[in-house]
């Protein structure tokens, strides 16, 4: 009730704020003087996605969560993590809603159009191994990729997977706005299979209500990296870079992945040939 | 996760989806009213601005108009109104989401009270002739006319296609899902992402379903305490 | 000294000529009825009279008081007060849907302040009382019939006391069977101090209650006199014409 309250009044204040401007104030909404305090903000777009950022409890975790508190935390900046809807994510970014996609974000892929994703955002340097794996049913009959044929397949809406997907011929892939979605959709039956993020179906896979779900190993696409995407221009992406170099440096982002032991062998802490 | 927890949990979205509701309703009931007037001005320009933004705002989906709202201002004049607001707010208050919940307030008040004001202004065509000339040769003011004779008549006639758009906006809250704002079905999708929990994404049927439930009762009683006459 | 004063009144709609010219005064205590077949420019000119429609041209006049001469620009607050020297009984009676038949006739007193809460409650009261409802007071307008509809709208005119009363067609919208109570009571209103001018299709009151009666055709006044001149001894071949019409029905 507190936080309704709290978000009422914000909310009010928030108007009377554009009240304000509307009745002719100065500017006084610059990014400057929203950042009190002296206090840097960035806002880290994500989407839940275990085990990259996820909740446990109230508390959002996961090793893109932690990863981007460590980095942003020696960057002096107070860290905002703001869901996003991932179709939206370029939106997002180059309206200055968020600061950064920090969320399994594949690099080295091209979207629908055709476009590799590096030529619309800035990268940073990789920092994680993935793949784009099939999940079906445990009796759902998909081991090859003929089976795919003429099937209902979902992924995320404007990801790697959703692209992964399209390349079989006779699939019909539906895009949903989040990863999850895609796998709830495989166990509702609505969909026969989801093209997901190899890291986050090891997470969800034979838990709770999707016990009787499975990965199609002899389906996964080859290895693509996972970076930060900032918007074009961003100086933060140098910063960010550096943070990342010294963080593996010191031995931090092995410390998470230890953490985390599902991506223990695909995090990269070696940058020297990405410079 | 226990059924409690769950319903605790949702029950928290479904105070935002309320929040979006009682807003709407606070602000666009009584500013569907000069919208009203000016799109039955005799003033023609004034008129056809009106007739302009409720054709508009009316015939644009209204998670469109969410989006328009929350992203042009940051797409088009580099100025992320909503998003620095959520930076704003958080860094000072440690709320999250006040910006994206200002922009869906917003978004939803426009649209609304230009449903509103059509209803106000059929409403308001609908009272005969007659009733004003009445009041005229009575050597009444056009306020008196209006407060004493028409309103009542209006809100009479208005109480059922009003009952409608209030039972309609409640479900319309979902749409705050588009940027991202935590109501119920939100909070639904999450607990299916975090914790593998399909159901809860049903179970917020049941929490739209008793607000309808109760808003039908409020606005029947409405509807039957002015039904003591006929106009 | 006539109390309302009526010189060349001219209303077009468009470039219809409803009123041409049309000039006459009545005393005090009078009753003017007014004939004539539809279209002819009765109700326009009961309207010109309330100020509900602005006459091109002509003056009007209370106790000698000028109410209206054209090219001059009156504000809300001069017409309502002009307003308030007459009264108007409309033909679909226009009762208030929301509210009793007491404050439907109290609701105009109350709100110009005519007097106390008490004083003017009790003269509501005897004005229901003179038009034969004081069983209805609480009753509301769809409750009723139209004959008694239309007693409460007589009622609601006369607590404004206006100094001269307007019917038009009071008897149009009724059944045959209702007319009769509404035309009595019309009639029983007649006395030394209260002024009347009645638009109306029917003959038989009109020759029994009228003073004057003017028959109008085409926006002009084609015959005026007391009800024998015009009833039983007509000049005019349209009038002669239209009461033959009527007789015939």
């Amino acid at each position: 009730m507190k936080k309704l309250i709290a978000l009422f009044l914000a909310a009010l204040m928030a108007l009377a704020c554009f009240a304000g401007c509307a009745a002719g104030k100065t500017d006084t909404d610059t990014p400057e003087t929203t950042e009190q305090k002296d206090q840097k903000i960035a806002v880290v777009g994500y989407t839940i996605y275990e085990p990259m950022n996820y909740f446990d409890g109230d508390k959002l975790v996961g090793f893109d969560t932690e990863l981007a508190e460590a980095v942003f935390a020696k960057l002096g900046y107070k860290v905002l993590f703001q869901e996003i809807k991932w179709e939206n994510k370029y939106t997002d970014l180059n309206s200055d809603a968020i600061d950064c996609v920090w969320n399994g974000f594949t690099a080295n892929a091209a979207d629908d159009d055709g476009i590799q994703r590096s030529e619309k955002v800035a990268f940073s340097y990789n920092y994680m191994e993935n793949r784009q794996v099939i999940v079906t049913k445990k009796d759902a009959g998909i081991a090859a990729a003929a089976d795919l044929k003429g099937k209902m397949g979902a992924a995320e809406g404007g990801s790697a997977g959703e692209s992964y997907g399209k390349s079989f011929e006779g699939a019909n892939i539906k895009a949903f706005d989040v990863q999850t979605k895609c796998i709830f959709e495989v166990n509702a039956g609505t969909a026969d299979f989801a093209v997901v993020d190899e890291q986050l179906a090891k997470s969800y896979v034979g838990k709770g209500d999707y016990a009787n779900l499975q990965i199609v190993e002899a389906l996964s696409s080859d290895v693509e990296f996972y970076a930060i995407g900032f918007k074009k221009g961003n100086p933060l992406v140098k910063a960010v870079n550096e943070q990342l170099e010294a963080l593996a440096a010191d031995g931090t982002i092995a410390e998470l992945a230890e953490k985390y032991p599902k991506v223990k062998n695909s995090v990269i802490t070696d940058f020297s040939n990405q410079k | 996760m226990s059924f409690m927890e769950v319903t605790a949990f949702l029950w928290e979205g479904f105070q935002i989806s309320l929040l979006i509701f009682a807003v709407t309703l606070i602000c666009g009931v009584p500013l569907g009213l000069p919208i009203a007037f000016c799109s039955m001005s005799k003033f023609k320009p004034l008129k056809a601005l009106s007739k302009i933004i409720v054709w508009i705002v009316r015939g644009v989906p209204l998670m469109l108009q969410i989006f328009i709202i929350y992203y042009v201002p940051g797409l088009l004049f580099q100025k992320p109104l909503f998003s620095q607001v959520d930076r704003y707010f958080f860094i000072n208050y440690g709320v999250a989401d006040a910006g994206r919940i200002t922009a869906v307030l917003i978004a939803f008040t426009i649209n609304y009270a230009c449903y509103f004001s059509e209803i106000y202004r059929g409403g308001i065509e609908s009272i005969s002739k007659g009733q004003y000339e009445a009041g005229y040769v009575l050597g009444l003011t056009k306020g008196q006319i209006f407060y004493k004779i028409v309103l009542k008549q209006v809100i009479q006639r208005i109480v059922p296609p009003m009952s409608n758009e209030i039972i309609t906006l409640i479900k319309d809250t979902a749409l705050a899902n588009c940027i991202v704002v935590c109501e119920i079905i939100k909070q639904a999708n999450e607990l299916a992402a975090t914790k593998a929990l399909v159901w809860p994404l049903f179970y917020t049927g049941v929490f739209y379903l008793l607000f309808v439930g109760l808003l039908t009762i409020v606005l029947g009683r409405a509807e039957k305490k002015l039904s003591y006459f006929r106009s | 000294m006539p109390v309302l004063e009526v010189k060349n009144i001219k209303k077009s709609f468009g470039k219809t000529k409803v009123l041409k010219d049309v000039s006459f005064s009545l005393e005090k205590g009078q009753v003017l009825v007014i004939i004539g077949s539809s279209g002819s420019g009765k109700t326009t000119l009961l309207r010109c009279l309330n100020f509900l429609e602005t006459p091109d041209e002509g003056q009007i006049l209370v106790n000698s008081k000028t109410l209206f001469t054209p090219g001059q620009k009156y504000t809300d607050e001069q017409i309502r007060e002009n307003r308030l020297h007459f009264g108007l009984v409309f033909q679909n009676f226009n009762l208030f849907p929301q509210y009793n038949v007491l404050q439907n006739v109290l609701l105009a007193p109350t709100l110009l302040k005519k007097g106390t809460p008490e004083q003017l409650q009790q003269q509501g009261k005897d004005l229901l009382e003179r038009v034969g409802l004081s069983d209805k007071l609480e009753s509301y307008p769809y409750q009723l019939s139209g004959g008694q509809q239309q007693r409460v709208a007589i009622a609601r005119a006369l607590a404004m006391q206006p100094e001269v009363l307007c019917f038009d067609e009071p008897t149009s919208a009724l059944d045959p069977e209702l007319t009769g109570e509404v035309l009595r009571v019309i009639k029983g209103l007649k006395s030394a101090d209260s002024t009347m001018v009645v638009v109306t299709h029917e003959m038989e009151f009109a020759r029994s209650v009228a003073d004057v009666v003017i028959y109008m055709a085409d926006g002009v006044i084609e015959e005026m006199g007391t009800p024998e001149q015009v009833f039983d001894n007509p000049q005019s071949e349209k009038t002669k014409a239209f009461l033959h019409g009527a007789q015939s029905f």
